[in-house]
């Protein structure tokens, strides 16, 4: 006999594949050994500053959209104080005189 | 996050790993599916026995867990575990000093291995090989020539072996197996 032969033999003889009860025992006995893969808390991590940042952004815009608020007021106020100033301090202030 | 997991396929084995180790159970099986049978298979004929293949292969998985970071993902994860599954057999079969020692059997062992593996495969209805009968060191260098194609010195490299006493051995595995096929036929 060969050696070729021989090989030839030896790859046909048939082998034993994995039995589903072992392959379920496997499984659970795995996911039991769950880790903390840096790979993927990288990505939860990524996600969490995400929803940070999207709280810092809604925070900004607030306080940007009242400080506009009150300049645009602020401004809307000025000729008020103008026309105060006009006014002789003796005249006895009413709406109408505004 | 996790139905975003499941929905996605996995680029690479390092990214398969480390979802499966992260305990993403769509992610291990489909692990569990790819390495499995291959793993039984290379356990099964290095052992002897399923239930010792078994053990091995659950050994060779746990060592995979706890490891997954070591795996850079240059090899294939295949190629990787098997070689972890090679290695826990190795020193398995270490173990048992006696068998690990013994260089050669004879003629009539073999003879006598041929009715012994007929009638326990009758018995048991378990699988066996006609490499089972070889001693441990001779069964391992016929495994790695006859299934994975490795020369005289990746064999050696893996045995810690000069090539001579690896040469040595595989012709003696050789010698043996062709005996027994022979007086395999000759019973026939």
């Amino acid at each position: 006999m060969k050696d070729e032969q021989l090989k030839l033999i030896l790859l046909n003889e048939p082998s034993p594949k994995i039995s589903k009860k072992f392959s379920d025992h496997l499984q659970s006995r795995l996911e039991m050994l769950q880790a903390d893969v840096p790979q993927l808390n990288s990505s939860k991590s990524m996600a969490i500053s995400l929803k940070k940042n999207y709280w810092q952004y809604l925070i900004m815009s607030f306080m940007i959209i009242t400080a506009l608020t009150i300049l645009n007021l602020h401004h809307k106020n000025d000729h008020l104080d103008d026309e105060l100033s006009r006014i002789d301090p003796m005249t006895e202030l009413t709406l109408s005189t505004l | 996050m996790s139905l975003y997991l499941k929905k996605r396929r996995w680029e690479n084995d390092k990214e398969l790993l480390a979802t499966a180790v992260g305990g993403n159970s769509l992610a291990t099986t489909e692990l569990l599916q790819m390495l499995s049978n291959d793993a039984i298979a290379l356990a099964w004929r290095l052992m002897g026995t399923m239930s010792d293949a078994e053990d091995v292969v659950q050994e060779s998985y746990l060592k995979l867990w706890k490891n997954y970071l070591h795996f850079q993902g240059e090899a294939k994860l295949k190629t990787y575990f098997y070689t972890i599954v090679q290695r826990q057999c190795f020193d398995q079969l270490k173990k048992n000093h006696k068998q690990w020692s013994q260089v050669d059997i004879d003629l009539d062992t073999i003879v006598s291995e041929v009715s012994l593996i007929d009638s326990k495969i009758e018995e048991t209805n378990k699988m066996k090989s006609a490499i089972h009968i070889l001693p441990p060191k001779q069964r391992i260098a016929i495994v790695m020539w006859a299934y994975y194609d490795n020369t005289s010195e990746e064999i050696a490299t893996k045995l810690e072996m000069n090539k001579n006493a690896v040469d040595q051995l595989l012709f003696r595995a050789k010698a043996n197996l062709k005996k027994y096929f022979e007086s395999e036929q000759n019973e026939r």
